[in-house]
């Protein structure tokens, strides 16, 4: 297997060495149950540093590192790879979004960096993040062409404590 | 996956040993079933090779035929010219067809009900297990099933590839139709598992066309013609039990799928309408399916297929044919009149790309290329609809429309098991998505999406529950796949319980239950009590899904009727984190 995971996948790489070692580990990992649940939030990088983009990046160019990293994450090119390729597909969804990105960018700037975790921070941060995160979803409710039904069922199921 | 090969491999190691099987050991060959035709492809080292039978031909008829003690299909046709099928012998109730249609459905399935008019016997109950089917072998209905014809099928093609090959063959990729259920899926699978051959992928078939088109954009590129642009394509493949589409976009051989879908409705849907159409007293005319009937079936089938088969090239076609028993059709059948005859059928066509371009968020001008496959594509009605919505003069042209599909099925057979090609040539990508909503029963008799349809694959979402009544110890995931809002107007897949969450008031416990598909396309639900955490909390059950075996039709009702309400799940509003 170690064999097919090797094969060069052409064009540039984004860097040498040290993430080729991560993709060993990422080959071996087998995520429990339980860790699923907590896997959002226990990541240190940032959406950008995954793609290997800067935060300015053009939509483009954030398409093109996502197209670089999905032949070289993806199963089909490297066994293995499966969780490295659904996070750089999050990351991709997110920053292709514009609106999902500016809820993003939001986060990032009043979190230390941590992506995910920024919501959790206490204080104004946090006001100003939960408020990201619901403009985060409302983009994400559209998106998903929810039905009329699965909204009302969403408000009644808020509305009951 | 992977490690099944191994074993495999090791039993059946004996044959000779070729250099090319040397340096290609156990290519995945695509295969391509469809309801009337199939074909076979494989990587043979520098490019994929459509494979012919004996009499040339590299689209084989799709049937089984039953006689005496032997059983052939339509991969040889019977091997010699003299004792070859024709098609009256394949519609003599004898031979098994259509079985992509008849695959892995109930009795009480639509599609099975219409089935009832071929020349083969199929018999239903009504109560939703798998259809009795049987074929007509000196004048007794002898039994079998969907799966068993398919496997028989499988058989005769794989021996046929082997020779061909010289080298024996393990791995396949198959294309299946968007529409197919999971439950489908597996029947595909166990029937290529009774013939020894490992299913590496189960692709859908416009997915497998948009890899030969990445690969052509790739080709141009390398020939300095292309501008190396992302292109997006609309792929429509029309065979004769099933159509589809999808939105992919392509650049740089990668080909993301954007959108998926399909139903069940061909070439068969349409015969059956004109057929009925031509002699609307038909189904009166014989009380059961007694060989006066199969035989004036089978006549005024071939009269009507040469019909519609002409229609694509002339106006008119000329009908005569004599079913026997005083009973004629003479009829000159017009282009405007089959189209009024299939106008349903077409709407249909129309709503699955409004669909598709609805899903992938694109307008008819954001379409690069509009590429048309299957055997319907070539109807000019269809054509002129599917141009019309995407509005484009005329189809992408690179591509034969009956090929196009294995071909694709191949090259991924190629990439998947790993093979590299210097010049460049399978540095190719297809990102699947998943057809269908997956989700759960919650919220009384709700069903609510876990990963929603068009999501790329490999894929991972979770989605947090509670319980439904007070010091509630114990809840049932029954988990479905499909486009209705109400659990029960969808597939249902399987199901499993949580046991021992602890007591509490409703609403206090949280319960995760994750949806996994791996690069397989191998759905693994995980489940279990997060909240509140510790030693007296059980572990959490991780489930292959489908676990449904045949009568499936059966659970849903049985599981309402066994438990009620009692162990019903609640969706809890998601808690802040993007």
């Amino acid at each position: 297997m170690s064999s097919v995971c090797a094969r060069p996948v052409g064009m540039g790489y984004m860097a040498g060495g040290a993430r080729s070692q991560q993709r060993r580990r990422a080959a071996r990992v087998r995520v429990p149950a339980a860790a699923v649940a907590m896997a959002p939030t226990a990541r240190a990088e940032t959406m950008y540093e995954l793609l290997g983009v800067e935060e300015t990046a053009e939509p483009e160019v954030i398409k093109a590192a996502y197209r670089r990293a999905a032949r070289r994450w993806h199963p089909d090119a490297c066994p293995g790879g499966a969780e490295r390729f659904m996070r750089a597909r999050e990351a991709y969804e997110v920053l292709s979004d514009p609106e999902r990105r500016r809820g993003y960018d939001i986060q990032l700037r009043c979190g230390a960096g941590g992506g995910a975790q920024a919501a959790r921070r206490a204080g104004f941060a946090d006001w100003e993040a939960q408020l990201a995160g619901l403009q985060w979803r409302a983009a994400a409710h559209g998106r998903h062409g929810e039905t009329w039904g699965s909204r009302m069922r969403h408000a009644t199921a808020q509305a009951q404590p | 996956m992977s490690e099944q090969v191994n074993i495999v491999a090791s039993d059946s190691e004996t044959t000779g040993e070729d250099k090319s099987q040397l340096s290609f050991p156990d290519v995945a060959i695509g295969i391509d079933i469809g309801t009337s035709n199939c074909s076979v492809a494989v990587w043979t080292g520098h490019q994929v090779e459509l494979l012919e039978n004996t009499r040339n031909q590299n689209g084989m008829r799709s049937y089984v035929m039953f006689k005496d003690d032997t059983l052939s299909a339509g991969v040889t046709r019977g091997a010699t010219r003299e004792h070859g099928h024709e098609e009256r012998d394949i519609l003599s109730g004898s031979a098994i067809f259509n079985m992509k249609r008849l695959i892995g459905r109930m009795d009480t399935d639509e599609v099975v009900q219409a089935s009832k008019g071929l020349p083969f016997l199929v018999q239903t109950l009504g109560i939703g297990v798998r259809p009795f089917i049987a074929a007509l072998v000196n004048n007794v209905w002898r039994s079998t099933t969907p799966e068993e014809v398919l496997a028989i099928f499988l058989l005769e093609l794989k021996a046929f590839v082997e020779m061909h090959l010289k080298h024996p063959v393990r791995n396949a990729v198959l294309t299946i139709p968007v529409a197919f259920s999971r439950f489908q899926q597996t029947r595909i699978e166990r029937a290529c598992a009774m013939v020894g051959l490992h299913v590496l992928r189960l692709m859908p078939e416009p997915t497998a066309v948009a890899l030969l088109y990445a690969q052509q954009q790739q080709q141009l590129l390398h020939d300095n013609m292309g501008s190396g642009m992302e292109k997006i394509a609309l792929i429509f493949n029309m065979g004769a039990g099933y159509c589809d589409a999808a939105v992919a976009d392509t650049a740089g051989g990668v080909s993301q799928i954007r959108a998926l879908s399909g139903r069940t409705v061909g070439g068969e849907d349409i015969l059956q309408n004109v057929m009925r159409h031509l002699l609307p007293y038909f189904d009166s005319l014989y009380v059961d399916q007694t060989m006066d009937r199969i035989k004036s079936t089978g006549l005024l089938r071939m009269a009507t297929q040469d019909a519609i088969h002409k229609l694509s090239s002339q106006q008119h076609v000329e009908i005569n044919v004599d079913l026997g028993d005083g009973h004629k059709v003479s009829k000159i059948l017009g282009r405007g009149e089959f189209e009024t005859v299939n106008h349903a059928i077409f709407e249909k066509c129309e709503r699955i790309i409004k669909q598709c371009l609805a899903d992938a968020k694109l307008g008819p001008d954001d379409i690069n290329d509009v590429i048309l496959v299957g055997g319907c594509s070539r109807i000019p009605k269809i054509r002129s609809v599917v141009l019309g919505l995407c509005k484009k003069k005329d189809s992408y042209g690179g591509m034969d429309p009956l090929e196009a599909a294995v071909l694709g099925a191949a090259l991924e057979g190629a990439i998947a098991s790993g093979v590299t090609d210097p010049s460049g040539c399978l540095d190719l990508l297809t990102i699947q998505a998943t057809p269908m909503n997956l989700g759960i029963r919650a919220d009384g008799g709700n069903f609510v999406a876990i990963i929603p349809r068009n999501t790329a694959v490999p894929a991972r979402r979770d989605m947090l529950l509670t319980t439904m009544h007070d010091n509630q110890t114990e809840v049932l995931i029954v988990v479905y796949e499909g486009e209705g809002n109400q659990a029960e107007e969808n597939h249902l897949l399987g199901y499993f319980k949580i046991t021992g969450i602890p007591a509490a008031g409703k609403g206090a416990v949280e319960i995760n239950v994750c949806m996994d598909i791996d690069a397989a396309n191998v759905l693994r639900v995980f489940a279990g009590v997060i909240k509140p955490q510790g030693q007296a909390v059980p572990p959490f059950v991780e489930v292959r899904m489908p676990t449904m075996d045949d009568g499936h039709g059966w659970c849903g009702q049985a599981l309402a009727k066994m438990y009620g309400t009692t162990l019903d799940l609640a969706v809890l509003p998601k808690k802040l984190h993007p």
